[in-house]
């Protein structure tokens, strides 16, 4: 499960409606393909990568667990 | 009187019958229709859901007919080959398969939406087609102990409902029948603290050995954790509840597995704190998307009550279906 990654969230926001429009998802029941990731450091970005669709962003295997403060667990 | 044999017994039986009642009886060969009809066509016995021996939950979610009141639908399904999607029903009180194989046809089915049966319309959903769990694979249902199941990544999918389900609830009793190959920290129902937050009510497994009930109260605010040993990554159904009850002295915090009691604590606290947020299946918490499931989640059930009496025929009713242990 790979991941796009960018300090521009609009850019993520872009490859969200990329995929959107070209699964063609029914806008009720499924209404987007992924949410956008924020890394606690604030300025971070990342989104699933769709298998099918590419886009000229920083793809990252996997997501450091760095992104996911395990300090929320409890 | 026609025929004989165990129909001439039946006839006479019912003929004495009509007779100490005072009535009459029309001809003994009518009558032997009538009867004989009777009994090869007996009336069915009506079906009798969980939730009509065990009424006042506040959300259940299931992949059978918990009510028989209840007319909606089970799930909404979303099929990967085109991405529509269809809602799928009950066939003899259990999930409708063969519409649901037929619909997905060979491909990939995801669950968008998995309804309350309570009455309450407390559905939980996932409307990122990413994060939506599975039941479909390949066109086959999944199953888990021969039952139709969800089945969670373990990376990105969960259903959820953001609205408060328990806050302030004095009692609680949650369930599920759950399934993991996984040793590790997972979280199979979340009601949480607050958005992003940390617990306010759950059952989650900590190792393949070790499940655990984390509950969070106010007043004053306390947090404990009910846990013990419990074998539960085998890949087949676990049952486990857990229970709070701030008006019993002690041990008011329970948890239990497959129907023996595991762990147990005590919460001096009053209210469960889950506010501005609501229930997450599959995952501690949405906005930091961590905590995630992987296995399969087949029934999870929420009371704002204390059900501690009724827990052994809940626990009868679930395993009797599910053939957990």
């Amino acid at each position: 499960m790979a991941y796009y990654t960018s300090t521009t969230r609009s850019e993520l926001e872009a490859y969200n409606t990329l995929v959107v429009e070209g699964e063609g998802y029914d806008g009720v029941y499924t209404t987007d393909w992924a949410s956008i990731i924020e890394h606690p450091n604030g300025s971070d970005y990342a989104i699933l990568k769709h298998d099918s669709y590419t886009a000229e962003l920083t793809e990252e295997e996997t997501l450091g667990a760095e992104w996911f403060p395990q300090n929320d667990i409890e | 009187m026609g025929g004989g044999g165990i129909w001439a017994k039946y006839v006479n039986d019912f003929k004495a019958r009509v007779i100490a009642d005072g009535g009459t009886m029309e001809s003994p060969s009518c009558a032997k229709t009538d009867v004989k009809f009777l009994v090869q066509n007996p009336e069915p016995v009506a079906f009798t859901g969980l939730l009509n021996d065990y009424s006042g939950a506040a959300a259940a979610y299931s992949l059978r007919l918990l009510d028989n009141t209840y007319t909606g639908d089970a799930i909404v399904v979303r099929r990967a080959s085109d991405n529509t999607t269809q809602a799928i029903g009950f066939v003899n009180n259990e999930l409708d398969t063969t519409s649901l194989e037929s619909f997905c046809s060979g491909t990939d089915g995801f669950v968008t939406t998995w309804y309350d049966q309570s009455g309450n319309d407390y559905n939980v959903t996932q409307a990122s087609a990413s994060f939506q769990p599975k039941i479909v694979s390949s066109g086959s249902t999944i199953r888990t102990n021969s039952k139709p199941t969800i089945e969670f990544n373990g990376t990105s999918t969960y259903l959820f409902n953001a609205n408060n389900l328990v806050d302030d609830a004095t009692s609680a009793f949650i369930t599920t029948a759950f399934s993991t190959t996984r040793s590790a920290l997972q979280y199979v129902l979340e009601m949480p603290r607050d958005t992003g937050g940390s617990r306010g009510f759950d059952i989650r497994t900590t190792s393949s050995t070790n499940i655990l009930s984390g509950l969070l109260t106010e007043n004053p605010t306390q947090s404990t954790n009910a846990q013990g040993t419990f074998s539960n990554a085998s890949g087949n159904l676990n049952l486990v509840m857990a229970s709070f009850d701030e008006a019993i002295a002690t041990n008011n915090h329970q948890i239990f597995g497959n129907g023996s009691l595991v762990g147990q604590t005590t919460n001096n606290g009053t209210d469960i704190h889950n506010k501005n947020t609501g229930i997450n299946l599959g995952i501690f918490s949405d906005d930091a998307r961590n905590g995630y499931l992987l296995g399969t989640i087949s029934e999870a059930f929420v009371y704002k009550s204390n059900q501690l009496a009724n827990r052994s025929g809940i626990e009868t009713n679930i395993n009797d279906y599910y053939s957990i242990y």
